[in-house]
């Protein structure tokens, strides 16, 4: 049925989760005066397997999952308070932040028994991180196209082919791999699986890509007769479209999709306790944005409201991932407007704000590409809205 | 939502499918007071809500974003929700607003009543600007400054001095008040539930209510035309340009809708999150008013075609009660005050940080 209209119903205010936020601000507090991490502008992008395992010490991994595969039971909402704190706090999460988003969710919910107590439980400590192999060359938006083969041989499986802009991959332990299985079919979404690959498999070549900003961050991940046993393949066979997509959810709902500027408006809000020139201009653009902010976490409250109560809100986290996208996106250019050169690097300048707005503005364009364009993302909400 | 709201929604719900039609909303327009179905919304209790229960209250916010919704998505011509806004506001200073027979209305723009006299020799002067509709009301509440800080006050009797409309044709009149007689059951004490802020705020949330109402209407009107309406042997909802600009009305109505529910789920006192979701639905209104419109062709531009009824009015109410760059300028002195390292926290917890949000709205003190 099509519901011509998508609600969020915002959860009354809960707050027995103010102790949870305390515990995690007074943790990242610590971390911080310890030296461990200083808040910067590459956000959640920081990379620090020292810092995912203090985590996991404390339970903040793997933290919905059952307790007999090392996770901590706690609730949806209880998930989003930390990985909200963790992202407002500027944490470096990104080590484990597939796995526990996604790749964990995935197995619990499509793996076998023997994939789930041997994965969730080094994820939840910390030590097992994943990548994502969706995209290709000629696959991005239309993943449905995928050419990266796996044909089936004596105990398991052989793959041939390339995953591109693969993130991560030349520093994590395992994929979780997208491939062709069969016959693509009329409707071309059948014939493609989901398998676990450990990354140092022979045959398997990871080739840096730098990206605009010069850093090494994504890759081409070439796989050339590489072996995948049987025991690895995820779910059934020739049911990855629709294993993907209750996979890409998870990975559109959080926190993560509005929270990657966060950085640089915090840096606005110190701006804008200064006097000056420009200070109407800047209150005015802080207060605006803050009221945005506000409305996406009530909005991601809601959508991990709906998680608690079993449903995937498919639609919803399309929403809100396309809102929030656009919201990290805007940040740096209202800064870069109510905060002019002269305010940045001039005799009473601000090159804190400054740096972080450069870092922040490179970034921006892969804010509405990465996880599903925006144009596919709008593609989602006008099926729902019975437009196609 | 409890029970008592679902039922109130429902039955409002009910009767304005049912009796707000366009005919009836033409005749409004042209200045008729539409007094059968505000005897109808009264029969329903929707114009004088009283407490059905020892813990429930009928006024709180939820319940009145919910008629809110309900009245915006039904372009309903009547001042209802000004009228339980207004109850809300004498409730909340102590005065017994039972025995007064609607609709009551409240000031709209920021006013400089002064209050003089003394208990029995009360006198108010002063101007009420922008009174929604003022000429149909009984009685207007207001905040007048007095020599003991802001009192809640109700002007009863007066003439409107002058009668204008806003944009949707809801009256919007103006009263000039000199040495006006008021009786002392109709002052408040002094004290804080009585600051203009709060009446001002309130309104701002209602508004943003009506208008998340609004948005979901214009939604499906603008889904239902483009799957009907065929250009070049297709419906023109085929068209990605059609759909992308679809879904972006779709997804500001869902914010604001979103952002007024938490607002009132914060619950009084919530001044931030009521100055925020008045932000996010006016700034909305500008995207979903111009989808809208661009969707339905020159069609949307008839009087005929029943859009503009809530395009209308989203247009007016977007600037009611503050529009969103007021809210942002009002918000932004807050966060200045906080800075970085407390925004996030405000953020999640506007709770905490309430003596902030006391300042001047909109000239408002
Ligand atoms: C920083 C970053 C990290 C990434 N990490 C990973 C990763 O770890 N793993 C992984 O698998 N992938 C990853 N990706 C890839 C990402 O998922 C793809 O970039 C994305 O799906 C889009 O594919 P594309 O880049 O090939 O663009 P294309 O699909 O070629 O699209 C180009 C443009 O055309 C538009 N377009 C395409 N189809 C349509 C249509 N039907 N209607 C309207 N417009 C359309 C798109 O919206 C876009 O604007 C990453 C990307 C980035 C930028």
């Amino acid at each position: 049925m099509v519901s011509q209209s998508i609600q969020f119903e915002p959860l009354p205010p809960r707050p027995e989760l103010a102790a949870l936020r305390d515990e995690v601000r007074r943790f990242l507090a610590e971390r911080q005066s310890s030296g461990a991490y200083a808040p910067g502008a590459e956000g959640w992008a920081g990379y620090d397997p020292a810092f995912t395992r203090a985590l996991a010490r404390k339970g903040w991994i793997g933290m919905t999952w059952p307790k007999r595969y090392g996770g901590h039971e706690r609730t949806a909402m209880e998930r989003l308070v930390v990985t909200e704190e963790l992202l407002a706090a500027s944490a470096p999460v990104r080590a484990h932040w597939v796995a526990d988003r996604q790749s964990g969710p995935l197995l619990l919910k499509f793996g076998t028994e023997d994939q789930r107590q041997t994965y969730l439980p080094r994820i939840a400590a910390g030590e097992c991180f994943f990548c994502i192999g969706m995209s290709e060359a000629d696959s991005g938006s239309d993943l449905a196209s995928i050419r990266t083969k796996a044909v089936k041989v004596e105990g398991g499986w052989q793959v041939n082919g390339a995953k591109l802009w693969t993130s991560n991959a030349h520093r994590v332990h395992m994929m979780i791999l997208f491939a062709r299985t069969g016959e693509a079919g009329p409707t071309r979404r059948e014939g493609v699986s989901q398998f676990l690959v450990d990354l140092s498999s022979p045959g398997i070549a990871v080739r840096p890509i730098r990206n605009l900003a010069g850093e090494q961050d994504f890759n081409e991940v070439v796989f050339d007769g590489v072996f995948v046993p049987d025991a690895m393949l995820v779910g059934e066979e020739g049911q990855g479209w629709k294993q993907v997509t209750s996979e890409l959810v998870y990975e559109r709902s959080g926190p993560d999709r509005w929270l990657s500027s966060y950085f640089l408006l915090r840096q606005l809000a110190d701006q804008a306790k200064r006097k000056g020139p420009d200070a109407g201009a800047t209150r005015q653009a802080v207060g605006r944005l803050a009221a945005h902010l506000w409305t996406l976490h009530q909005m991601s409250g809601s959508i991990a409201g709906m998680v608690e109560e079993g449903s995937l809100p498919n639609t919803e986290a399309a929403l809100v991932k396309d809102l929030g996208t656009t919201f990290e996106r805007e940040i740096p250019e209202v800064v870069r407007k109510v905060v002019p050169e002269q305010a940045r690097f001039g005799a009473a300048g601000n090159p804190a704000l400054a740096h972080a707005l450069d870092h922040i503005s490179l970034h921006a364009p892969s804010f509405t590409i990465r996880g599903g364009t925006r144009e596919i993302l709008r593609g989602i909400l006008a099926k729902s809205l019975g437009m196609r | 939502m409890n029970e008592l709201t679902k039922m109130i929604s429902d039955s409002a719900t009910k009767l304005f499918a049912d009796t707000c039609t366009e005919a009836l909303r033409v005749l409004a327009e042209q200045g008729e007071w539409q007094s059968s179905l505000w005897d109808m919304a009264a029969d329903l209790g929707l114009t004088m809500i009283r407490p059905g229960g020892p813990e429930e209250d009928p006024l709180d916010l939820v319940a009145l974003v919910t008629i809110a919704g309900v009245a915006g998505a039904h372009a309903v011509p009547l001042p209802l929700m000004e009228n339980l806004l207004a109850r809300r506001a004498l409730a909340a200073a102590g005065l017994d607003d039972e025995a007064l027979e609607g609709p009551l209305t409240l000031v709209g723009l920021p006013s400089d009543l002064n209050l003089t006299g003394e208990p029995g020799s009360w006198r108010l002067s002063g101007r009420l600007a922008r009174v929604p509709w003022g000429r149909n009301a009984t009685a207007v509440v207001a905040t007048a400054a007095s020599a003991d800080g802001p009192r809640t006050v109700v002007v009863m009797g007066a003439q409107p001095t002058h009668l204008d409309i806003n944009c949707a044709h809801e009256p919007r009149d103006t009263f000039d008040l000199s040495a006006w007689p008021i009786s002392d059951a109709w002052v408040g004490q002094p004290g804080t539930a009585a600051s203009a802020g709060v009446l001002y705020r309130e309104g701002a949330l209602i508004r943003a209510a009506q208008m998340a109402g609004a948005m979901q209407a214009v939604l499906t009107m603008t889904v239902q035309y483009a799957r009907e309406r065929v250009q070049f042997g297709r419906p023109i909802a085929q068209f990605q340009a059609i759909q992308h600009q679809v879904v972006e009305l779709a997804s500001q109505a869902a914010a604001s809708q979103a952002a007024m529910l938490a607002a009132a789920l914060a619950g009084d006192g919530a001044a931030f999150e009521a100055g925020a979701a008045k932000l996010r639905a006016s700034e909305a209104a500008g995207t979903v008013i111009a989808a809208a419109h661009q969707v339905h062709g020159a069609m949307g531009f008839t009087y005929e075609h029943p859009l503009h009824f809530h395009t209308r009015r989203l247009m007016a109410w977007r600037d009611e009660f503050g529009n969103e760059v007021e809210w942002a300028r009002w918000i932004g002195e807050q966060v200045a005050c906080l800075g970085g390292d407390h925004l996030w926290a405000m953020i999640v917890a506007p709770e905490q940080y309430r003596s902030l949000q006391t300042g001047a709205v909109a000239g408002h003190a």
